[in-house]
């Protein structure tokens, strides 16, 4: 069963709809939102899952993890999507209508992880890099990890560049084992 | 720790330096994970059966490409991928590494030797585990024979190169004894130059069963030109779905380097089992006996990979999806010979994976409890059981002499069934039983003793020229030891000698006939 279907079609008609209502921009904040709350609350999927929990319930969770006022469409669509029985579907929904989103207003996302908080200086160099790759509006992200250990980690899109530490001592790793793909 | 401007220099330093096709890779987010299968949002570029690799280095495979949505199933360390973990793809297909060290060894399903005898020696070469079998122009026909040095199978389901013989039974009636026992046999081919490699692919099986297996083979001297790839019952599902193929990419190393391999799976209604598993998981719509539609095309594909390749070295080094690094190896003339084992329910062959098997291969071994209770061992029921193309391959004194023994034993077990509710027997149906039950002794071979073909041939001449009619049917073990310890001792230069080259003349049947009517006087009834 091809999956991404289910999320596909909700979220364009999400975005249709919220473009209709002139709320296209607060819902992508407010999928924004939801995602960074879900990436860090892995137990949020399985409780979205679980049928003990009543469908109102769930509206409260999804709305909590927004962690704002979601606006009269979203909670709308929300409110669909539980009566639907697809609210485990809502993260994949969300990834989705954020990539709807920046596809149709030309937006390119840009993480970057490092080891330890860039110098501004040193931030600017990256964005005027990466704003040479791309003719998009760029929206950046900076995140720190010090598991990385030193250098970065760039994503543009779904591509991305890895000059961390880490990934160096592990190929220096691999070589010296001899173990490749 | 690194200062700031350290690391700002070193970004300078590498932002110069980057090739920003090369340097970037695809990545995806671990959406959710689960009984070995992680669903992945992103990398849109990936290929089916492309290997990924997760943030801390387990890699998976992604077997199902949706729009949004990428089903990767992870062979090993299920329980080390967590939701959120980044994913990225790396270009390479899933692959073993083969080479000559293999031999002797026992592998996993990613080649990773799991016998405690350290790294795997040697040049090794990385192969995909999934490969387009040779194609129509890129073959030869089967007519080389595979001895298996079971008397039954060599007479009446022979076996040639490049030949693919189910092995099907219930548990516990000898299947793997007939692999195992034919692994055994290739021992003389090892020893005059000549070798056929042997794989054993163990899926799914007990860990303890595979070490009594290995052992076995040692003890034999089978291991030095075998090689035991396990996915046994504990490891994942995905181990288990690509031991065979694993299998079928250290055979086809042999096979186009213009040399002979025998690849057995053991058993094939495990890998339908485990990749049934993996097809669920991965919510693929359900069939028959909830195996996924494709369950058909996983084994044909799979079986199609043992071939006869063409002897002509120019048109099989342009074979179709040869991998690079084969390429300068390539030679015509080898083969792959596939032993693939089914087990039934029941004896229940009309089974939904047991009916597609028999359909793909080129006959069947079928191995009957009853049988095997009775002491007719290997169980083997020779009214359903077939070989559909050996006959070609084999030698000329064994096809003529053991041409009709396969009817007549069936005719004769038909019979026998008949005079079970007793009344009087005429006198050619008695011979006929007497003659039957007679051979059918003659055919009872012990575990792991493989015989020669010459002496193979002179028994079953005995058998089917009816020289045992005056042999006692409890001496007919006893017969066959005294007839052919004066074979070897008497007659090894005019009789078995010529026997292994395939001539059978006038002169040799009389001395056969001559020392089968002195040992039938010794065990009269």
């Amino acid at each position: 069963m091809d999956e991404g279907l289910i999320a596909r079609r909700y979220a364009r008609a999400l975005y249709r709809y919220a473009l209709e209502e002139k709320v296209a921009e607060e819902v992508y904040e407010a999928m924004k939102a939801f995602d960074a709350n879900a990436y860090s609350h892995p137990d949020l999927h399985r409780a979205l899952g679980n049928p003990m929990l009543a469908p109102e319930k769930k509206e409260r969770l999804i709305v909590a993890a927004i962690g704002r006022e979601p606006g009269e469409a979203l909670l709308k669509f929300i409110r669909l999507l539980i009566t639907n029985h697809r609210e485990t579907y809502m993260r994949l929904i969300s990834f989705v209508y954020q990539k709807i989103y920046r596809e149709a207003n030309g937006i390119v996302k840009v993480n970057i992880l490092t080891a330890e908080e860039l110098p501004a200086e040193a931030m600017e160099r990256i964005k005027a890099f990466v704003k040479r790759q791309t003719s998009k509006a760029i929206e950046f992200v900076h995140n720190v990890d010090s598991s990385i250990l030193g250098g970065f980690i760039l994503q543009v899109g779904s591509r991305q560049l890895d000059a961390s530490l880490r990934k160096e001592l592990k190929d220096i790793g691999l070589k010296l084992l001899g173990q490749g793909y | 720790m690194m200062k700031a401007n350290e690391i700002s220099d070193i970004l300078e330093m590498q932002l110069k330096e980057v090739d920003v096709r090369r340097d970037f890779e695809e990545v995806g987010t671990v959406m959710e994970v689960g009984d070995g299968v992680a669903h992945v949002f992103g990398l849109e570029g990936v290929q089916a059966n492309e290997l990924v690799e997760f943030e801390n280095g387990v890699r998976g495979i992604a077997m199902n490409l949706e729009e949004s949505n990428v089903g990767v199933i992870l062979m090993t360390a299920e329980d080390r991928v967590k939701e959120n973990f980044r994913v990225k793809r790396t270009g390479s297909i899933a692959s073993i590494k083969v080479g000559e060290g293999l031999l002797g060894r026992v592998i996993n399903t990613l080649g990773d030797p799991i016998d405690g005898a350290g790294p795997i020696q040697g040049d090794l070469i990385q192969l995909p585990l999934d490969r387009k079998a040779p194609g129509v122009i890129y073959r030869q026909p089967v007519k080389e024979p595979l001895q298996t040095g079971i008397k039954a199978v060599d007479s009446m389901i022979p076996i040639g190169r490049g030949q693919r013989e189910l092995i099907i039974g219930d548990r516990q009636t000898g299947k793997t004894t007939i692999a195992v026992d034919t692994i055994i046999n290739q021992r003389k081919n090892f020893d005059k130059g000549d070798p056929v490699y042997c794989i054993y692919v163990a899926i799914g099986q007990k860990a303890s069963s595979v070490a009594m297996l290995v052992n076995i083979l040692r003890e034999r001297g089978a291991m030095d030109y075998t090689v035991v790839v396990s996915a046994s019952a504990s490891d994942s599902a995905a181990m288990r779905y690509y031991a065979p193929f694993a299998g079928a990419a250290i055979g086809e190393y042999f096979r186009d380097s213009g040399r002979h391999a025998l690849v057995v799976y053991d058993d094939l209604s495990k890998q339908a089992v485990a990749y049934r598993e993996i097809s669920l998981i991965l919510r693929r719509p359900s069939g028959r006996e909830a195996y996924p539609g494709d369950i058909f095309y996983l084994h044909s594909r799979l079986l199609e990979r043992a071939a006869r390749i063409i002897s002509n070295d120019e048109v099989a080094a342009t074979m179709n999806d040869l991998p690079d690094v084969l390429k300068p190896m390539v030679k015509g003339g080898g083969s792959l010979t596939a032993l693939p084992v089914i087990e039934t329910q029941a004896g229940d062959v009309s089974a939904y994976i047991p009916t597609n098997v028999i359909s793909i291969t080129d006959g069947q071994i079928f191995l009957e409890t009853g049988l095997f209770h009775e002491g007719i061992r290997p169980a083997i029921n020779v009214g359903i059981s077939v070989s559909r193309v050996g006959g070609n391959a084999q030698l000329k004194p064994m096809k003529k002499i053991a041409g009709t023994l396969k009817i007549d034993q069936a005719q004769y077990r038909e019979l026998e069934s008949f005079s079970k509710f007793g009344g009087d027997m005429d006198p050619v149906t008695a011979m006929v039983i007497d003659k039957g039950r007679k051979n059918a002794r003659l055919l009872i071979q012990p575990q792991h003793a493989p015989m020669l073909v010459e002496e193979e041939i002179a028994v079953i001449y005995c058998g089917t020229k009816g020289l045992l009619k005056d042999v006692a049917l409890a001496r007919v073990a006893e017969f066959e030891k005294f007839f052919l310890d004066v074979l070897r001792s008497h007659h090894r230069e005019d009789v078995l000698m010529p026997l292994s080259k395939g001539v059978l003349d006038d002169k040799m049947s009389a001395v056969l006939e001559k020392v089968a009517e002195d040992a039938a006087q010794r065990f009269k009834e």
